[in-house]
This record gives C-alpha cells, structure tokens and sequence, in this order.
C-alpha cells in the first residue's frame, strides 16, 4: 500500500502546481462545436503559454480571459485541438474535427475490416498502445484484464513456459482443446506463438466472440477467434524509428509458507506415533549445532529467487510514395525466477506493400530464435520440482553438507531414496529447448473496376524445436562421506519436432454504395491449408566424460524414434454485409469446410451465421429525444461453429508396431491395434445466439456494452468411457456425444475526459458464464476429484462432503438413519479426523459418499482500470480479479513420504487443540478429496500499474520524445485463499504449478 | 533431402488443388506410421507380428514385469505374508489390498484388470483373424494355440482373483462391448478344453526360447486344475509333464540369472532382451542398492530353515548398537543371524549379514528395511546400470513349480506318500537334507500337506504364485495375523494389516468398469 501514499503525495504536489495566477484582462465568450455542429460539453480551453484554462458547458459555451494576441488552445477528447490568436473579438465559434483515424474507427474483423458503428458481431478489439509499454516476457499475458469475456489463467511463470490459458466465453467442449483460434495477419497460429510475438510489433488484437463475426473461420472458431494485426508503415514519406527498453526484477508472488525445522519434526513425531526426533536431536535443530544432521532449510526459498529481466526493441517504420515499410526487431533477456531457468528470444519482423497501378503487392517475413534454459527435472506434475517441495523435501536436511555433497539424509534412519533434494536436481545435467520460428506470407491485390477488388496470398509457416536433455553420472553420500546409491548410467536424449503449415486464400471483395444510402460489401474466398508435423528422437548412454553433449560421444544402448502428422482443411467462405442509410445493419456469413480428420462421408460441413444491428441513435426522431445520448445501437445475431480439434486420425482404426517381442535371439515386429476408432464420428458444432447494447453518451465520453449469449456446443466429440474388456488398455473411441451449454453476459463501461492539462480514464468490464453439461449419455466421467455429469458445469469437484472434524465424544457416536455409528471406509474414526457426510446412508464413508462439492468455473470475472494523464505526466492502473472461484488447496496429511507441511499445520487438531483449523496428522484418509480441501480462491489483483513522464523533443539529437516509465505487475492480491496464489489452473488440485510472477520495472521509449 | 520433398509434395498438392477446385485427394489423410486394421493379416509376416503382440502383453508392468511402484502378478508376494511394502507403503500399487483397506477403486485392482484384458484382446484378435492368412495350416495351428495358452494365463489370472468376470473368446465389437460375467467354474472348465487341445497342437521343443510349447500348455493346465482342487485333472496334467524331459537346474543361487535364462527347468520364461533394445525389463530395477519398494518379512526368512533341517526362528533379531549396547532398532540388526541357512534364502532375500555387490555400507547402502529384510531374488547387485533396461527373461513357469504342484495334488488327491520323492528333489537340488532326514518316514497326510505347502514356499517365494496359494489354502487371515504379529514382537513400523472377512479373498470389480458396464455385477462380497 505504501507505493499509493507515494502516489498520491505526487499527485497533490502536481495539483498544486496547476494552480497558479491568472493575469485578468478581458472576456472572451465563445461556443465549442463538431463538425455536424453539435455543441461539445466539456472541452478544454487555455491560454497557451498560461495556466488560464476553461471548460464547456453544456450548451458547448464557456467564458475566459483573454489579452489581445492572446493565443488559446481548445481540445476536447477524440477530436484535433486547435489554436486560434485572439484579436480583440468577444464572440467565437470553434468548431473541432473528430480525429479519430480510419483505423480507430475500424475494427479488424475475418478476412477485413469493418467500420465500429456498423458492426452487428460481438467484437473486443485493444489496440498498440494499450499494451506496448508494457514489459512482458508472455504478450499472450497481456490480453488479461482487458477484454471483457476473454479470460485468461495464469499457468505458472516458468521463464519461456508462462503462456496463459485464454477461454472465451466459457469453455464449450469436453473434448479436450478449448484454445481460441489465433491468426496472425490472417495465417492460423496459435496461443504459443502469440505469446512469443513481440509486443512492439503488434499494432491491434480484435477477439471474435460470438457466432456471426466467428462463422467465417468455420470449424476451427468454436472457441472464438482472436486476430492480432503487426504494424505497416504510414504513408508520409518520413521514417520514424521507435526505441523501447526496460529493465525488471521479478519474483514470485507468492511461496507457501513451510513449517521450521522444529515444528516439522515434532509434526513428524506425532504423525507417526514415535519418536524418531528424539529430544536430543530436537535440540540440534533448536540450537543449530549439528547443521549436517539437523539443518533448518526453507527448501522454497532456495529453489526460487529475484531475478532480472530486460527488453529493447527497435521499429523502423514508414512510407515513401507508394511503399510502405516497417523493419522491426526485439530481444528479451529473462532469468527466471526459478533457479537455472532462463529464456531469451531475438525476433524480426518486416512488413513491406508497394502499388503499382491497379495492384498491390505486400510481403511479410518474420521470424524468431527462442532459447530455454531448462532446469534439470520437470518443474509441474507428480515428478516435477514444486512436488518434491511438498512432498520429497524436509527442512531437517540441508542443502548440501559441509563436506560439499548434496544432502538427501538429516541424523535421523528416515530414508535418502524418497528424499529428492530440488538444488540437485535443478542443476542436474544440461537441458536446452530451442525454437526456431519463420513466417512469410505474399499476397497480391487487384483492384478490377469499381468496388471489385481479387486478393490472392501465399503463407508459408516453420517452426522447429529442438530440446536436448543430458543426464550426468550421480551418487548420493551421506554427511560422512559414504556412499549411498549411485547412478552409473549417464545418457543423452534429443528430441526435435518441425511444424510446416502452408496456406493459400484467394478472395474477392465487392464495395459500394448505391443511391447513397444502401452501402453493400461482398465477400467470396476460397482457401486450402495444410498441415504436416514430423518428430524423431534419439537416445544413447555411456558418455566417456560428463562435459559432452552431443549424441556422438555416446557409445551403448541406441535409441531412436519418429514419425509425422499430416492434416488439411479445403474451404469456402463468403459474407454479404449491406446497411441502410448506416441505421439498419444486416451480415451473412457462411463457410464450408472440409477436414482430413473427418472420415469421407461427413468430411464437409456448413457453418453459416446471420446477424442484424439497428442504429437507433441515427433515427431522425432520437436527436431532440434525448440529447446526451450519442450513439444506441441493438445488434443480434445467430450462427454455427465447429470443433475439429480431434486428432487427425480418429475415424480410422490401425495397427501400429510398437509390440515387440524376441522370440528367441530374434526381435519380433509385434502388431497390434492402436487405435480404437469410430468411423462414424461428424462435426462437433457449437450454435450461439448473441443480444448487444452499444450506447455512447455525452458525445461517446461514456460508452457502453453490454452483451447477453447463449453458446450450445452439441455432437461434441467425446470419449465415452467403454468396458476395458473391449479396449484393453486402449483409450476409448470419440463418439458424437455430448452437449455443453454456456450462457452469460459480459459488460463494459469505459469513461474517459479531458479538461485542461488534464485527462483522465476509467473502465469497468464484469462478465459472467454459467456451464452447464446439458447431455453426457447419463454417464458420469470421473477423473481424480473431478467429475463430468449432466446438469452440473465441465469437470465440477467431486469429492466427499466434508462436515467438520471430529472433536467430541458425541462426533464419534454420529450415526446414520439406522442407529449405527458411522464408519470411515470401514473403520471407526479418531478425534481430530474429518467428518464426511454419510450419503448414501449405509453407515460407512466410502466412495460411493463422493457427491459435487464444488463449481471449478468463477461467477464473475471483472476488471477496472483507471487513466490519468497530466501535461507530460501519466499514470495508470488495472486491476482484475474473479469472484465466486473455489480451487484445491490439498495437503497431505501422513508424513509418509516425510514432506514439507505449511505453517497451516500448526492449528492442527491434538489433544490440547480441540478446536483446530485442520485435522489430526497421520491419517491418510484424511486426504481423500473433499469439501475440506476445496477453498476459496477468490481474489482482487492489482495486474499494472504504471506512471510515465514524457520529455519533449532534442532537436539535436533528432530526439521527438522519450517518455520514461515505471511500472509493476501483479504487485499486490488481495485474497483469502491459503500458501499459494489462487490464479492457477482448475486441474491443479496438489499445488505442483510454478508460482506466478510479479515484477517492478523501469523503462523507456524514444521516438527519432 | 527427403524432407525436402515431403515440403514440396505439399505445394505441388495445395496448387493443383488450386486448379481443380477442391475435387482430389487433398483430403486425404491417412496415419504415417500406422497400418490400417482392415488391410492386416494377409501375410504369414502378419501373422508372426500379431503373435509377437500376444506375447509383448504379458510384459505389461501391471503383468510380468513392472518398476518399483507399479506390481502385477510379480509383486503380488508383497501382498502376503512372504514380504510387503513397509517402507514405501502407500506409494505402492497393491498396499492398499495387503493392508485391508481397498475397495472397488483399488489402483491395482484398475490396472491389471484392464492388462488382462488388453491381453485377451490381442489374442483374441489373433484367434479370430489367423484364418485369413494364407500360410501353412499347422502353422497357424500353432499360432493359434499359442495365443490360446497365453489367453489360458490370463484367465487363470482374472479367476484366481475376481473369480466371476466376462469370458471373451471372440473379439467384441463397439456394438457389443458391453459384457456380464460368468461364473469363475465355467471359465474354468472353458480354459481347461482349451488348454487340452493346445497341448495337442504344439510342438514339445520350443521353435525359439520363449515360444510356448507343449509343456507349457501342460504345466499351466495342471495350475488351473489345481488351483480348483481338480486334483485328478492336475495330476494327469503334471504327469505328463513329467514324462518331457524337463530336470531341476543344479545351482539354485544363479538360476535368476540371465546366463542361465535358457535352462532346462524353465518351461516357460517371458522374454526381456536389453540394454538398449528397447525389450528390456524394470522388475529386477535397483539404485545399487537393495530396492526399499519390496520388503520380505522375518517369517519368510524362518522359513529358510537351517541347513541341517531345523527352524532358526528363536535367534535374536537384534543386534548391538555401535556403542556396544543391546539394539532395539532396525537399525542395528544381528549380523549373524541367518548364518548356515537354506542356500536358497541368500537367493531369495536380502539378509542382514549378505551385501549387495561391491557395495558394502551398512544394508549395502539402503536405508535400513523395516522388517530389515529386502529381497533378492532376480536382482543382479553387480549390475545397477542396465537394471532399468534388463535381459532378464521372468519365469512364469519353472519346473520346481511342476514337481511341488503335483506333490500337493498327491497330496490332496490321496496318493500323499508319492509326494516325497518329488518334495526330496527339490530339497536335494537345494542342499537341503530329505524329509526322512529331518520330518521322518511314513508322514501321515496332513504331516506331509505342511511339508509340501512349506517347501513351496521357500523353493517359490516372489515368483508370484504366494497370494493365491494363500486364496486356495484358505489361511489368508492366519497370513495377515503373523505379519501383525512379527511387527508388534520386534517393534517394527509396520503398517497395521486389516482382515475384514472373506472378501479380502477376491477382488473387488475396478469401480470404473462398472460405471461404464450396465451388464457388470460386483461380486456379491463387495456390495
């Protein structure tokens, strides 16, 4: 809180500055208008070179002081401020031009633009400057808190593996991928390579989200569409160079908070009902004199750090008559906050068009190098590095001993092979992870006569990556020295897969305006993509030395793997969009696909969509109606989508040979089926029907949006769990089966006004989802603490319903319906256990007791941010945070495997501590997913804050303005939720997730 | 070069799609790396391939070969009163039935479930398919009793612990996946016809080490019979195989070895080839040290009897500390305890006194067992590196089984002095003294079911075959009891065994197949 005190200081002392003196001389009346002479409210007018400053009224007038020669500035937000010299007049009208450029007024829609006010889809767009001073190492990270309907979940901050989950609209389908479709300058991509994209290249991201501006991507857009448009040079014969740097420290935003060595080994004593920390050794621990045997380490601390993070890019833009440019390049250097981790990018981008005549020729070449330092072991999952920390570490042993070996044992007999020690196996070994990446894409326009316009193009996509993985000879001692295990077995494992998707659309565009009010705009393309990803891997052990990585120093044991993908879509597409005097909007759309993952005879598929908008405020009989109301518009629309994200065999059953057998001396190719298929499966298609509210008031200084839908996902392709007396170990074949609902709301509402040297900003977006499965075949798919039933939202918890703990004589005597004492799986319980409701009423706490404890979704996902802008000085801030969201926060509750436990612990029930927040430890049962273990994981982050102040130009150095800045991310969270940040994935039950990352930078930007 | 091409393959595909407007093969995508289903067993290579498949499900982890966690049929000894998983409890598959407290939602019960059937699916699909191959007939004779004997296994398997579970002989289709059980006599009397005709078929000598024979069909003929008290079925069975010309090896200490997978005793080994062969085997998996994941129990280790015949139970288990005071602590056991016992016990476990390889800190390097002993037996302690990726074949079947079966169903079927012989070459191959020498001439009945019952034991512990012989012999409970028992006597950290009736000798049907299974019905003890 102590950085808003020092804010405000500063915003006090900037306050008092603004007031100074005003000279008197005389009045000078005047009117304010816009083009269409319409009274501007609020504008600002000053005496340039003073600090003599009005606003308008209502009726646009206002009255100041002027001297002859006197020169004032009326500005207004939106619209070109203009200077006029006085000369003595005491009336003046002032009429200001809308500045708003043809690309604020613009939305990038699928395959075009379309002008705001005639939009008739639900469509969030930010544009360059929302984001570009903002030092990120994920740009897909950007995104959150500033679309309204877009949410996105931090997945962790692993240095080069911090790209969000991004939802739109809820999560329609159960099949697995519910990634939106990413194009980059209209080639398919994906949330990976967005999120690698440099955010200086980015001039503007429009979110498709309802079905009518979504249909024209047909079977990849169920799960909306984004589309990032990078910069092109301007058309002004000048070359305008951008230099943006910034230097951040970074670190976790939060590290649960482990018990002490003492407390820890008291815990372990009491967990298992003996004393294998005897006094003497409690002691050592207290007192420090044995740190070979009794350390105090906070394993979290040591594996995590502050770390350093820097960012330049340069973007050389422009035009010369009918070329225009744009040569632009990026580095970012991060150290990850988890030790050994690093990552750094170096991206280019070059965007060139010229014209000749009644053509236009445009290229557009990009590429990027990705460099990941691994750690030598996985950070997530059951063998990764944050679950030794909960499960494999304990603070009695330290982190190496004195005599230099790492430690896996304290002074006790507990075992060195369950112990894994986090420092070790971070540095264990050389882990590299490489990306290389190359986009192009050629296109040609032709302008052919009057409104009719043919563009064809050409992208070619690459990536390729390339990890390598060496694991080093090790062996284990103990504090004296001795040898405890080893591995004598080094190896070296390399594994490279390549990407190529290559894409060719050609469309015709039809634009024109006839009798001056019927404006018709025609869209038919036709396109055929095609996919091909191939892997191989290689293997090999007995490295002579331990400093050779490459695979030719490997001498025994060979292994090698490989094989490809191949898939292709083959599409048509087309869209008419005709309005009425711009007062009534009308759009059809409708694309028709084919996939190579569909089998032949549903291989085709048509998604059309139909969507009308009524501009009401351009009604006649709206002007003298209600005159602050600037803009009302009513858009509805409907559509089709579709999911074809299956795999790209599933229809077609094989048999593979990877089920080998010597007979004899001899290896035996083994053949065996590898693909339960149905070839019967079809399109899973998403219907959606989308209400919407535009409404600007006061001259669009407050807009609004409001929007209301209604998704249904049906035929979703599902593997309906089947008898493995039929499968085997085979996972079962999709079936068209299921059918999700989404239904919600999402809502904007931005201000943003301007007087004097001042400007100021704010937002508000809220949006809410309800999911529901609405058909799952009657079966109930359970998968750990999760389940998929009918009538309750996608992978609801599932879990045994958690009364309390035991804590009376009269708990333990609970009954059921029948008079008998109830029972937990089978055996009576303690105090201090926790106190599961008895469901199905037979007496014993079992499996059959889980019912639904939990909705994984949050009722509100919602997000402010504020902008203050004074003379040179700006600042703002956005906050987000979701409500309603409940996450596992799931603890052992045995020392079985002699693992870390939260200070949480401390409040455990015993004897002396009836009334304790958590139950008594060395219960497994304890454990077992329940409504004890769901919290909730509501939360309230302040994701940005920023203040910049700009310096005007150095002619001499041929400088325009520096603009310098300070910024932090994620610098506070207000939340109840216990140890870990609550902003992580629903599947994260064990809290095996990187910690997320907040971080303080310092920056600038110069303009020559 | 090639990959090249593959790129411009792709070009030259998109623009010619581009001239005909979408009417070609663009579309058509099939699998690089897999063939499909329907153009499949043509040839006799086809044939040999699906065979191979047959085979390769029995390596499943949860079958015949399995890491330090995961347990099949390997481990099961962990579940009995032969050993456990005191160390790593919890972390184990299959704890949860060794301590009593499973239910329908076992992990282990899930996972070999579903290896069984994955098993039975590729046999079956080779039984229903091999017909279509145009090869020689006695070949596919052959192939198809092979599958046959392999699918016999794994029913053996499937009835030896869920008793009733659906019986497929014919591969299912997506129609009609779903299934009911039958009951656990017919399976049995099916697999038995089955077994009968396979011995028929195939040939006495194996065409390659590995390939089952008909002494295989025989011997697993005779386990079914006698795991369901056929004894006359069992003992015509095993006499047969008797008549095959199988002979104990000499030296019990390097039988689990893989310079001696070839030998004459072994009547049917599943094959590993390794290192680097991608067909090696993680059973017999160590760090150079003793694997923490299994311990053997003291009772297992008495069992080892001295070798002059007589018990060494009453020893100290306990030895001194290193300030020379009396230990109380695993951690300092008797170093001398199992001093001048049965051979096969260092054969078998890991006793304090033994160390593992050149490793010679204290348990060889491990941190002391809870029960201080581990086990032995297939480990090679001279070779930690390609323990992950091993040679060593896993012997289903061994002829030491053959001669002990048909002792017990002598035994039981009323011929009980026609078990000695066959008991006393067991014990002669061991350096073990004859029962005349130590339990006397003339044992009556029940004398002589103890002494076959205790050399099965010791001549078979962690082979696999403990826990169901605990199932048949109907002595889970006395079992469960001496384990209890040796952990409050010695002050082990055991985790408490629970007995809760006769369902804790079958297994309970994996929740998840009923859920998806409307035709399945748990077994009335787990309802």
């Amino acid at each position: 809180m102590k950085i808003f005190q020092s804010l405000g200081l500063l915003m006090l002392a900037i306050l008092g500055i603004a007031t100074a003196n005003a000279q008197q001389q005389y009045s000078l009346r005047g009117i304010v208008v816009d083009t269409s002479q319409e009274p501007l409210i609020g504008a600002t007018v000053m005496v340039k070179g003073t600090a003599i400053g009005t606003a308008t009224d209502i009726d646009g007038k206002f009255t100041i002081s002027v001297k002859d020669n006197d020169v004032i500035q009326v500005s207004y937000v939106g619209y070109d401020s203009q200077s006029i010299r006085i000369h003595g007049q005491n009336d003046i009208k002032v009429e200001l031009v809308d500045n708003s450029t043809e690309l604020d007024n613009l939305v990038v829609v699928g395959y075009g633009t379309q002008k705001k006010e005639n939009l008739t889809g639900s469509v969030a767009s930010i544009s360059s400057k929302d984001i570009a001073s903002v030092p990120t190492s994920n740009t897909a990270a950007l995104l959150q808190g500033r679309l309204p309907g877009v949410v996105l979940t931090s997945q962790g901050g692993q240095a080069g593996y911090d790209t969000p989950e991004i939802r739109i609209r809820g999560v329609g389908t159960l099949s697995g991928n519910n990634d939106p479709m990413v194009l980059i300058d209209g080639v398919e991509s994906s949330i990976s390579q967005f999120a690698q994209l440099s955010p200086s290249d980015i001039d503007n991201i429009s979110v498709l989200k309802d079905a009518a501006s979504a249909s024209i991507y047909g079977v990849r857009a169920a799960n909306g569409v984004i589309l990032v448009t990078t910069k092109r040079g301007a058309g002004d014969n000048k070359t305008s160079v951008v230099y943006n740097g910034s230097f951040s420290l970074q670190e976790a935003t939060r590290l649960p908070d482990y018990m002490n060595a003492y407390d820890w080994a008291l815990l372990y004593n009491e967990a298992n009902g003996r004393e294998l920390y005897t006094s003497d050794m409690l002691d050592a621990i207290r007192t420090g004199s044995d740190p070979d045997h009794f350390a105090d380490t906070n394993w979290a601390k040591e594996i995590f750090r502050t770390a350093p993070m820097t960012q330049h890019s340069l973007t050389i833009s422009g035009g010369i008559n009918d070329t225009h440019y744009m040569f632009a390049i990026g580095y970012l250097n991060q150290e990850g906050i988890l030790r050994n981790t690093d990552f750094r990018r170096y991206n280019f981008r070059t965007n060139v068009d010229t014209k000749l005549k009644r053509f236009t020729f445009g290229i557009n070449l990009a590429g990027s190098y990705e460099d990941k330092g691994d750690p030598g072991n996985e950070v997530t999952g059951e063998n990764g590095l944050m679950r030794m920390l909960s499960w494999f570490t304990r603070p009695t042993v330290p982190v190496r001993f004195s005599n230099g070996e790492y430690a896996y044992t304290d002074g006790t007999t507990l075992s060195q092979s369950i112990f894994k020690n986090p420092l070790f196996s971070l540095y264990d070994g050389y882990n590299k992870n490489n990306g290389y990446r190359f986009d192009g894409k050629f296109w040609t326009e032709i302008d052919i006569y009057g409104g009719l316009k043919f563009r064809t193009s050409a992208a070619y996509k690459l990536y390729i990556n390339d990890t390598s993985s060496y694991s080093p000879k090790s062996a284990r001692y103990d504090a004296e020295g001795n040898k405890l295990s080893e591995n004598t077995v080094n190896s070296l494992s390399n594994y490279r897969w390549t990407d190529h998707t290559f894409l060719n659309e050609n469309i015709l565009y039809f634009d024109r305006t006839i009798a001056e009010k019927h404006n018709l705009n025609v869209l038919a393309g036709f396109s055929i993509q095609s996919y091909r990803y191939d892997w191989d891997s290689q293997y090999r052990q007995g490295f002579a030395t331990d400093n050779l990585y490459e695979m030719n120093a490997g001498t025994v044991n060979d292994k090698v793997g490989g094989s490809a993908e191949e898939w292709s879509l083959e599409s048509f597409f087309g869209r008419i969009n005709y309005n009425y005097d711009s007062r009534y909007l009308f759009e059809f759309n409708i694309r028709h696909d084919g996939s190579s993952r569909m089998p032949k005879s549903h291989r085709f598929a048509t998604f059309p969509s139909v969507s009308a908008g009524w501009v009401i405020s351009n009604e006649r009989f709206m002007e003298p109606a209600i005159p602050y109301l600037s803009t009302l518009k009513l858009r509805a629309s409907w559509g089709k989508l579709g999911n074809q994200e299956i795999g790209n065999y599933s229809y077609s059953p094989t048999m593979a040979a990877s089920y080998n057998y010597y007979f004899g001396n001899d290896k035996n190719i083994g053949m065996a089926e590898n693909i339960v298929a149905n070839d019967d499966i079809r399109w899973e298609t998403t219907a959606m029907t989308d209400i919407g509210v535009d409404a600007g008031f006061f001259n669009n200084r407050i807009n609004l949006t409001f929007d209301w839908f209604n998704k249904v996902t049906s035929d979703i392709l599902l593997k309906v769990p089947m008898p493995t007396t039929f499968l085997g170990t085979l996972p079962a074949p999709y079936k068209n089966a299921g059918k999700v609902q989404n239904r919600g709301w999402e809502l904007a509402v931005n201000y943003i006004d301007g007087r004097g040297d001042w400007t100021w900003s704010a937002g508000f977006s809220v949006s809410q989802v309800d999911n529901k499965i609405i058909d799952n075949k009657g079966i109930d798919v359970i998968s750990g603490s999760s389940i998929n039933r009918e009538g309750y939202p996608i992978w609801s918890y599932y879990g045994l319903n958690a009364l309390g703990i035991y804590r009376t004589q009269e708990d333990l005597d609970r009954t059921d319906s029948e008079g008998r004492v109830v029972t937990i799986n089978g055996a009576a319980p303690q105090l201090g256990d926790v106190m599961y409701e008895d469901v199905d009423g037979n007496g014993n706490i079992d499996s059959n007791d889980r019912i639904i404890i939990g909705n994984p979704f949050p009722d509100y996902s919602y997000s402010v941010n504020l902008g203050l802008r004074w003379k040179n000085l700006d600042f703002s801030a956005l906050f987000q945070g979701v409500a309603g969201m409940y996450r596992y926060n799931w603890s052992q509750t045995t020392l079985t495997t002699g693992g870390n436990m939260t200070t949480r612990w401390l409040d455990r029930w015993t004897e002396s501590n009836v009334d304790a927040s958590m139950p008594r430890i060395g219960n497994e049962y304890n454990s077992t997913y329940s409504s004890f273990w769901l919290e909730k994981a509501d939360y309230f982050r302040l994701k940005n804050i920023e203040l910049g102040y700009t310096f005007g130009s150095i002619p001499k150095l041929g400088v325009e303005g520096i603009r310098l800045y300070l910024q932090a991310t994620n610098l506070f969270t207000i939340t109840s939720y216990h140890d870990y940040d609550p902003e992580k994935s629903t599947g994260d039950a064990r809290a095996d997730v990187h910690p997320n990352v907040k971080s303080y930078s310092i920056g600038v930007n110069v303009r020559f | 070069m090639k990959k090249i091409n593959k790129i411009k393959n792709m070009f030259i595909a998109a623009a010619s799609v581009l001239a005909l407007t979408g009417c070609s093969d663009f579309l058509d995508k099939d699998s690089l790396s897999a063939v499909s289903s329907a153009t499949f067993w043509q040839t006799p290579e086809d044939a040999l391939s699906g065979l191979a498949a047959c085979y390769d499900a029995l390596q499943s982890h949860w079958l015949y070969d399995g890491g330090p966690w995961e347990c099949g049929v390997l481990n099961m000894d962990c579940m009995t009163d032969n050993g456990g998983h005191f160390n790593w409890s919890g972390w184990m598959a299959g704890y949860d039935i060794a301590n009593g407290i499973h239910d329908s939602n076992s992990w282990l019960a899930g996972d070999y479930w579903k290896a069984c059937y994955e098993a039975i699916k590729r046999c079956n699909t080779l039984i229903d398919n091999i017909e279509r191959v145009d090869m020689d007939a006695d070949l596919v004779a052959q192939y198809k009793a092979e599958a046959i004997v392999i699918r016999s296994l794994i029913y053996t398997l499937l009835t030896s612990t869920f008793q009733d579970v659906p019986y497929l002989v014919h591969v299912s289709s997506l129609a009609d996946a779903e299934v009911a059980k039958t009951p656990k006599a017919e399976i049995v009397e099916g697999v038995m016809a089955d077994l009968k005709k396979a011995a028929e078929v195939l040939p006495s000598t194996a065409p390659a080490r590995g390939r089952i024979t008909k002494g295989a069909a025989l011997s697993l003929l005779g386990r079914l019979a006698l795991y369901n008290e056929k004894w006359t079925e069992a003992i015509s069975a095993y006499e047969q195989v008797l008549g095959l010309g199988y002979s104990l090896f000499p030296d019990y200490s390097t039988l689990f070895t893989q310079e001696n997978e070839g030998c004459n005793e072994i009547i049917w080994g599943l094959r590993f080839e390794g290192p680097g062969l991608s067909e090696g085997s993680n059973f017999c998996a160590h760090w150079n040290t003793p694997i923490e994941s299994m311990n053997g129990t003291v009772d297992l280790a008495d069992a080892f009897y001295r070798l002059d015949g007589t018990s060494g139970a009453d020893e100290p288990v306990y030895g001194v500390d290193p300030d020379g005071n009396p230990s109380t602590s695993f951690d300092f056991p008797n170093m001398n305890r199992y001093d001048n016992r049965d051979p096969r016990l260092y054969a078998t476990l890991f006793v304090p006194g033994m160390t593992w390889g050149n490793n010679s800190g204290t348990y060889g390097g491990a941190s002391p067992s809870y029960s201080t002993v581990y086990v032995m037996k297939y480990f090679d302690p001279y070779d930690t590196a390609n323990s992950w990726d091993s040679g060593q074949d896993f012997y289903i079947i061994r002829y030491a089984e053959v001669l002990l079966s048909l002792a017990e169903a002598y035994v039981e079927g009323g011929r009980h002095s026609d078990a000695e012989p066959l008991v006393n070459q067991v014990r002669t191959r061991a350096g073990m003294p004859t029962i005349a020498e130590v339990e006397g001439s003339n044992l009556s009945k029940d004398a002589m079911r103890e002494v076959v019952r205790h050399e099965r034991r010791v001549e078979l512990a962690f082979e696999g075959l403990r826990l169901f012989d605990l199932y048949r012999w109907h002595i889970l409970k006395d079992a469960v009891d001496r384990v209890n028992n040796e952990a409050s006597k010695y002050g082990f950290w055991y985790e408490y065994r629970n007995y809760r009736g006769e369902q804790e000798y079958v297994w309970p049907i994996p929740q998840s197949e009923l859920d998806c299974n409307s035709k399945l019905v748990q077994h009335s003890l787990w309802q």
